[in-house]
């Protein structure tokens, strides 16, 4: 009894509760003092055996006292959890979020009854982290492994998206924080964290992309049918010599003696020209083709030339002269082949249309590219036309603004929105010495992706 | 006329094409000159020759048109037939409009390119036979005189020999004799034929000197 007292006595000193200690340390004091005297008397026959018992009677006065004031206090805070894991589960809600840990020891995942989480129809008291990640959409769960590894070996913080895939297949799209706790070794304990549900946000920015893909096509459609004349003249160019070449191998075969040499020659010619006609369709179907941005790493020289060859019998019936100038060794860019095309071809329609109505020996084009920090590319197109002026400039980029005729107005607006999505800028200004540049900049493949 | 054989002249900046057009028809016995560009062609061709050209519409440098115009102002305009990988229908009528024989699409039938090619070929005998007999007659017209050309824009205003003395202060004597110089010259009989003869040469288009007096 006396220990217990003692104990409680020193531990409640050591909360800081210090009258409470002095209390008891007092009465245990007391006790003893009391029991020394009473012990003597006792022995010197002055008082009865039965009153030593007066001094436990203190002693259990005073565990009775400490054990009450414990259950008070347990009362007072079972009282104020309860308030509190209230408040927070207002706040939670409130907010949207959701609650989790993960007991890297034992293994043991908790989620907070609301939150993302909630509708997933499993026994949340009871999930392991192998049974969690099954509720992780497939795609998901790579990436989230790797996130989670890289913050139990890296800063210990987790950041990440993922999808949780419910009863029916429903797709909840949530955001996970958290943060991990390890001992003084520094080895992992737990992690804990909130997570957010942002299906919404997501299915809006999906439909944003959507829209956006969508109206690239569109543009994309359009501009081949404004192209549909070079087009074919380009696929009938080789289709025409298929023909004659056909038609000679004809007249070739009536022969006697066959020339086998000659026949060969066409045979081979006619390959090479079919070859001709179906890359200029492979072009075509390219862009045709209603497609999600794939980003790959992309050599700029490579995909200005491919524009080119496309837009070549369109020059060449503008009678411009297009002049390429790449300065330097260009590093590879990051981006979409098929987006990429459609921005410098919108812009090479652009500075032909510019050019019509000026005399044939100004027709000039050039297309410019340099480094412009370490991790951009710039590409410049240039034209020597009238320009820009300036009530047209604020508005350049801006949806169905167009100077044209037949302009739909969305060539620029649509480039702009692509340049956006690979993280690049684009602008437009006046040359000091006449015509008009756009620019605009691509961000370098950083080196993981070139292999 | 000419005796030297008619030749195609092949002009196309696409080299596979110009190998199998050229293909083609020398193996139909034609005379066949392939030239990569309009400027080349222009500049090679022999200065005699007969026979037409087909030119690719749309060349870099000098295109099907430019090259039209060069060869109708030159000593020896050849008919030209135009072919073209897709042509619009403004084009297709700005070039007849120039004169080209034909218009055809590079795809077309080697029927229908071997019709053309036939009628730009007789259209070019025809045209040279004209342009000759036409050059025969402006010869004759060049050897009158100041005085007879006189004459003779008087004489085709219905004028009497009376009136055309009057008029140039010289005596009838003169006149009649300047007319009988004049139709001796240009070897007709009748005032009639005269008239003929003026509106063929179509004098004031094609020759120069004799204009100013006629009409």
């Amino acid at each position: 009894l006396l220990i217990f007292v003692t104990d409680a006595a020193v531990s409640a000193w050591k909360r800081g509760l210090h009258q409470r200690a002095l209390v008891l340390g007092g009465v245990t004091f007391f006790s003893i003092v009391l029991a020394v005297i009473f012990s003597n008397l006792m022995v010197k026959g002055i008082l009865p055996g039965a009153f030593i018992s007066l001094c436990f009677l203190f002693i259990v006065l005073a565990m009775s006292y400490e054990l009450s004031m414990d259950l008070v206090q347990a009362h007072q805070l079972a009282n104020d959890l309860d308030v509190s894991q209230q408040r927070m589960r207002l706040a939670a809600s409130a907010a949207d979020l959701g609650m989790w840990e993960w007991d890297i020891i034992r293994d043991r995942v908790w989620t907070s009854e609301t939150g993302p989480s909630s509708p997933m129809a499993v026994d949340l008291q009871h999930l392991t982290i192998d049974r969690y990640f099954e509720l992780i959409h497939e795609d998901d769960r790579e990436p989230t492994r790797h996130a989670l590894k890289q913050a139990l070996e890296g800063n210990g913080e987790l950041q990440t998206e993922l999808r949780l895939v419910g009863p029916g297949e429903t797709i909840r799209w949530i955001t996970v924080r958290g943060q991990v706790e390890r001992d003084t070794n520094g080895k992992p304990l737990q992690f804990r964290g909130v997570s957010m549900d942002i299906t919404e946000r997501k299915q809006a920015e999906i439909e944003l992309q959507r829209h956006r893909r969508d109206l690239a096509h569109a543009a994309r459609v359009s501009t081949l049918g404004q192209l549909s004349s070079s087009l074919a003249h380009e696929i009938n160019q080789p289709l025409g010599a298929i023909l004659r070449n056909a038609e000679a191998a004809e007249l070739f075969l009536k022969r006697s003696p066959l020339d086998l040499d000659e026949l060969r020659a066409i045979l081979a010619d006619i390959r090479q020209d079919d070859q001709r006609a179906s890359s200029v369709i492979e072009r075509m179907r390219l862009l045709l083709t209603r497609r999600e941005l794939q980003f790959e790493t992309i050599e700029v020289g490579a995909l200005i030339e491919q524009v080119v060859s496309f837009l070549r019998a369109e020059i060449q019936m503008q009678h411009a002269i297009l002049r390429i100038d790449l300065q330097g060794e260009i590093p590879r860019v990051s981006g979409d082949r098929v987006h990429l095309q459609q921005v410098l071809i919108n812009l090479l329609l652009n500075s032909l249309d510019a050019l019509n109505g000026t005399p044939v020996a100004q027709r000039q084009i050039e297309i410019h590219v340099t480094q412009n920090t370490d991790s951009m590319v710039e590409i410049a197109v240039l034209d020597r036309g009238p320009g820009i002026t300036s009530e047209q400039m604020p508005h350049l980029f801006e949806p169905f603004f167009t100077t044209k005729i037949k302009g739909s107005g969305i060539g620029l607006a649509i480039s702009k929105t692509i340049v956006d999505m690979h993280g690049g800028r684009i602008r437009a200004e006046n040359n000091p010495d006449g015509g008009a540049t756009v620019r605009f900049t691509l961000r370098v493949a950083k080196q993981e992706d070139r292999a | 006329m000419t005796e030297s054989k008619q030749t195609v002249f092949i002009v196309d900046d696409d080299p596979s094409f110009l190998t199998s057009m050229t293909r083609l028809l020398r193996a139909m016995h034609y005379a066949v000159a392939s030239f990569p560009s309009a400027a080349l062609f222009l500049a090679q061709r022999p200065a005699q020759t007969t026979g037409c050209v087909i030119a690719d519409l749309q060349m870099p440098g000098m295109d099907g048109m430019a090259l039209q115009q060069a060869l109708a102002q030159s000593e020896n305009p050849l008919p030209i037939i135009f072919l073209t990988g897709h042509g619009d229908i403004p084009t297709s009528v700005q070039a007849m409009r120039l004169g080209a024989e034909d218009f055809l699409q590079k795809t077309v039938s080697k029927e229908e390119l071997l019709a053309a090619i036939e009628r730009a070929m007789k259209r070019d005998i025809f045209e040279r036979n004209h342009r000759m007999h036409q050059r025969e007659l402006q010869q004759r017209f060049k050897q009158l005189t100041p005085r007879e050309n006189e004459v003779l824009a008087h004489v085709l205003r219905g004028q009497l020999n009376k009136q055309i003395a009057a008029d140039l202060g010289i005596d009838e004597r003169s006149v009649k004799r300047h007319r009988t110089n004049l139709m001796n010259k240009l070897h007709i009989r009748s005032v009639a034929e005269l008239v003929q003869l003026t509106v063929k040469v179509d004098i004031g288009s094609d020759t120069a000197e004799p204009s100013d007096s006629l009409v």
